[in-house]
């Protein structure tokens, strides 16, 4: 069941209009509105890696400014800064699989014997009703293909309907119910191999 | 449901996970700024198209080329305005970083003059040193001097011919302080192990350190020791076991804190060669005076040849005065060494030692002791065996190693002895003896001869059996009666008389036999000796006299057990003369209703007196008496009513107990009886009663007397009917 889109709010649509009849206000308005939202899910998306986050909203706002006359309206405006977000953070992930592909791998394993801080690794019985519940979720986040990860955001973090997140991922509702099935296979695969430890 | 449950949960697990977040104020408000700048940049704030403004496309219609110029004009450099990307910086270490910015849309006419701010805070202070740009693309600065662990703020800053832009505020953290660590040195090296040191010279911006070392047989080392969290500077040590013998070894110290690990510089060592190992084994004795040494190479160690040899000496410890058998070995294996001319009983120690081609090692220190021989010792038959007291004997048959050898004799009613008489030391082989007394008469005991010397023996266990004491005084009677009797006194003086018989036969020959006045039926007498002294007068020429020692029997049969013949003693005269034998008595046992007893016989003796002596073992003390039991009747009874009766008896004899004799009645309904009544106890004889009651009328009841004393007497059983 495809949810219908959402039509832009009376404010969105000011905004939008604003935006295309080149009113330079109408995109500081923007920017003050949807900030913190924009910001909130690339800083999600990204690991929560703050320097990454900065770098891709700065990019967002700037590649949304540049084409805001291009905008139809056929979709929210938090729609259409997340689809431009989306995509840099995708081009993100595209520049850190390559960069990874050149390294060199040495990663050097102690057994650190530590005498006056032993047992300090959590019970796996407990972790997810423990206070750690929120590392052990990023972590199986974490180790989730990077679009898996994306889809999860938006559906249950954003609470977006399929129909918007297809849009934002310029994919079919269809191809986006079938990525949601498997990324919550996966974050459950995931999440109980944290639990065994 | 489930599927919706399973949403749900997923749905509160990332919320949980992904709050919302919030960016730093500087960078929200430096890209708010950068958004205004260019929103209201020429061409950023495009009007709207002019077909969309009939007010306004007539009127410029008019001027059409000279929009159409000024449109190509903005199009071509003012139509976008300058774009200032402060970008990640990238490089971060713990002193040094790299600044990086983007510029786009710089006009191609224009050169701008770029730099970075920086600082700690948004205030900055610092500035990089500013570069020409006329192309846009991308800007970096190098940074260094910073302070570890520290946030620093940058922008990119602009300036052109209209003033000054900033892209906006980025940060970014340097790396924490490394630790500082020192490879020290390596100290105990041996053939297969070593101990490492290292120094902590610094812990950098950890709290704690984990610190390690690296080694192998080249740099790129490919072992390392266990890591050790160290929350303070100082040396650390690691012990590496496993080496090879004579290798060089590569090391350096690891310290690892919150970034990269840090090395100190490499090291290097060479394992030593490894020795010998050797084990002492104990010695075995070879003979007095002589023993082997042993001892066992176990490994050679890197040697191909390795030399074995024992040193020994008297003092634990050492210094070991003597070495012996030396040799050299290829293979692991024993090795011995004979030593000869050791002094019994003294103690030696000893060690194996090897040498391969190092310093040479040594077993552990063993000890034995001179070999010895014990001396041999036998029991030999005891003597003078009497009833208290009885010499043993013993035969010290060889000294053994022993100069002194200490003799002494262990006895007892067991073979487990008990006591033992007062050593005696001996320097020379021969027979010993001791006087054993105090000892129970008619007692059997056990003793042995041993001789204490290097090392302790003892001879074979034998027994003696003490004899009888003998009566103060008795007195003996020619044949049954008492006529012809003379008095004994034994005082314990052998050589003295005891007992003193007349013999009487005018000149005929004659037998007569004395038997002593106690009965001593059962009685065995063990061998011994009699001394008899013979008085004799008037004997005629060529008579013999026989004297016999042996017992009579119930009948007055004599039974000879030693015989002594006194002849030719006969002169015809009427003096009286002595003559003294020992009578060897074989061991005899008195049989019933019998005496010991003395017979002596002659042909023609007119007068003789023999006297008895010898052996104090012959008559054993105290008497002997024949039990006589008591005697009782059991007499009609007495006032038999229903329930009532007086049972009566007689006290015919007491017997010879020696004291009171008891009696009392039995009674029942059959001659089984059943009830006791006890009367009491009588010295005399005389009648005695007992009443009964609680008795069934018309019933018949059965008893008898009875007493007691030295045997049991049973009175006859009578029975009486109570009336109904």
């Amino acid at each position: 069941m495809v949810q219908p889109v959402p039509p832009p709010s009376e404010r969105d649509a000011e905004m939008l209009q604003r935006l295309r009849d080149g009113d330079s206000s109408a995109m500081a308005d923007l920017y003050d509105h949807y900030f913190d939202r924009v910001y909130s899910l690339v800083y999600n998306q990204v690991d929560r890696n703050k320097e990454v986050a900065e770098d891709i909203v700065q990019e967002t706002f700037l590649a949304a400014l540049k084409s805001a006359k291009g905008f139809k309206g056929r979709s929210s405006a938090y729609t259409w800064l997340c689809s431009i977000a989306y995509h840099k953070v995708a081009d993100h992930y595209r520049r850190q699989s390559r960069e990874r592909k050149r390294m060199v791998s040495g990663i050097d394993v102690d057994t650190v014997d530590d005498e006056e801080n032993p047992g300090r690794q959590p019970q796996p019985d407990s972790l997810i009703e423990s206070a750690e519940t929120r590392q052990v979720v990023n972590e199986a986040l974490s180790r989730l293909p990077w679009d898996y990860r994306q889809v999860l955001i938006l559906k249950y973090v954003e609470e977006m309907s399929v129909q918007e997140i297809s849009q934002v991922m310029d994919r079919s509702p269809k191809s986006i119910e079938g990525l949601l099935t498997r990324s919550r296979k996966a974050l459950q695969t995931q999440l109980e191999g944290l639990r065994e430890g | 449901m489930a599927g919706q449950d399973s949403n749900d949960r997923i749905a509160e697990l990332l919320k949980q996970a992904c709050p919302p977040a919030e960016a730093s104020p500087d960078f929200k408000a430096g890209l708010r700024q950068q958004i205004v700048r260019q929103s209201a940049a020429p061409g950023a704030a495009r009007p709207r198209p002019f077909w969309q403004q009939p007010l306004v496309w007539i009127p410029a219609a008019a001027t059409v080329a000279v929009a159409v110029v000024l449109v190509v004009y903005f199009a071509a450099f003012h139509s976008a305005g300058l774009t200032i990307l402060t970008s990640e910086a990238t490089g971060i270490e713990t002193t040094t970083a790299t600044l990086n910015g983007n510029l786009d849309n710089l006009p191609t006419t224009e050169d701008v003059q770029v730099s970075f701010e920086w600082g700690t805070d948004t205030s900055y202070g610092q500035e990089t040193a500013p570069k020409i740009h006329s192309d846009g693309g991308a800007v970096q600065a190098d940074l260094s001097g910073l302070e570890p662990e520290t946030t620093y703020h940058y922008r990119l800053k602009v300036v052109d011919d209209k003033g000054v832009q900033y892209g906006p505020d980025r940060t970014f953290t340097t790396g924490p302080a490394p630790p500082a660590v020192t490879t020290a040195g390596a100290s105990s090296v041996g053939a297969e192990s070593a101990i490492l040191a290292g120094s902590l010279d610094g812990l950098g911006s950890s709290p704690r350190v984990g610190v390690s070392f690296q080694w192998g047989t080249n740099r790129s080392y490919g072992h390392q020791t266990r890591v050790h969290g160290k929350a303070s500077t100082g040396e650390f040590t690691a012990e590496i076991s496993g080496l090879q013998p004579d290798t060089t070894y590569h090391f350096r110290a690891k310290a690892d804190g919150d970034g990269e690990p840090v090395y100190g510089a490499d090291m290097t060592f060479r394992t030593g060669t490894a020795p010998p190992s050797v084990e002492t084994r104990p010695a075995t004795a070879t003979g007095p005076g002589s023993v082997q040494l042993n001892g066992r190479l176990t490994s050679l160690g890197t040697a191909e040849n390795v030399t074995v040899w024992f040193l020994w000496g008297t003092a634990p410890g050492g210094p070991y005065t003597g070495d012996a058998g030396s040799q050299a070995m290829t293979g692991e294996g024993g090795f011995t060494a004979d030593l000869g001319g050791l002094e019994p009983g003294a103690a030696y120690y000893f060690v194996a030692c090897a040498d391969g081609d190092g310093d040479p090692v040594f077993g552990a220190e063993k000890s034995f002791v001179g070999p010895t021989v014990p001396p041999s010792v036998a029991t030999s038959a005891p003597t003078q065996v009497h009833a208290g007291s009885a010499t043993v004997h013993g035969v010290l048959d060889g000294m053994g190693t022993a100069a002194q050898v200490g003799v002494y004799f262990e006895w007892g009613l067991t073979p487990e002895y008990g006591s033992s008489t007062t050593p005696e030391s001996r320097a020379s082989t021969g027979a010993f003896n001791a006087t054993l007394s105090g000892l129970l008469p008619a007692t059997t005991y056990h003793f042995r001869a041993v001789a204490t010397g290097h090392g302790d023996v003892s001879g074979a266990d034998m027994t003696l059996t003490t004899g009888s004491a003998p009566p103060v005084q008795a007195t003996w009677y020619l044949g049954q009666g008492p006529s012809e009797n003379v008095s004994v006194m034994y005082q314990g003086d052998e050589s003295q008389p005891e007992a003193t018989l007349a013999l009487y036969s005018s000149g005929q020959p004659s037998s007569l036999v004395w038997i002593a006045d106690q009965p001593s039926a059962g009685m065995l007498y063990p061998a011994g000796v009699w001394s008899i002294r013979l008085l004799v007068g008037r004997v005629d020429a060529g008579e013999n006299i026989y004297v016999e020692i042996g017992a009579s029997d119930n009948t007055g049969v004599f039974l000879p057990h030693g015989t002594s013949t006194f002849a030719g003693l006969g002169d015809d005269s009427t003096d009286v003369y002595t003559y003294e034998d020992n009578i060897t008595v074989d061991p005899f046992t008195v049989p019933s209703g019998g005496y010991v007893a003395v017979r002596v016989r002659t042909t023609s003796v007119h007068r003789a007196y023999v006297q008895v002596g010898g052996s104090r073992s012959f008559v054993r003390s105290p008497a002997y008496t024949e039990p006589t039991a008591p005697e009782v009747t059991t007499s009609a009874p007495a006032d038999v009513t229903q329930t009532t009766a007086t049972l009566k008896g007689y006290l015919d004899g007491v017997g010879n107990s020696g004291s009171a004799v008891t009696v009392h009645f039995e009674w029942g309904t059959s001659t089984a009886y059943g009830n006791r009544f006890d009367v009491g106890s009588l010295e005399a004889t005389g009648e005695f009663m007992a009443a009964i009651a609680a008795l069934e009328p018309n019933t018949t009841y059965h008893f008898r007397a009875v007493a007691e004393g030295n045997g049991t007497a049973y009175g006859a059983d009578l029975a009486f009917t109570t009336p109904p």
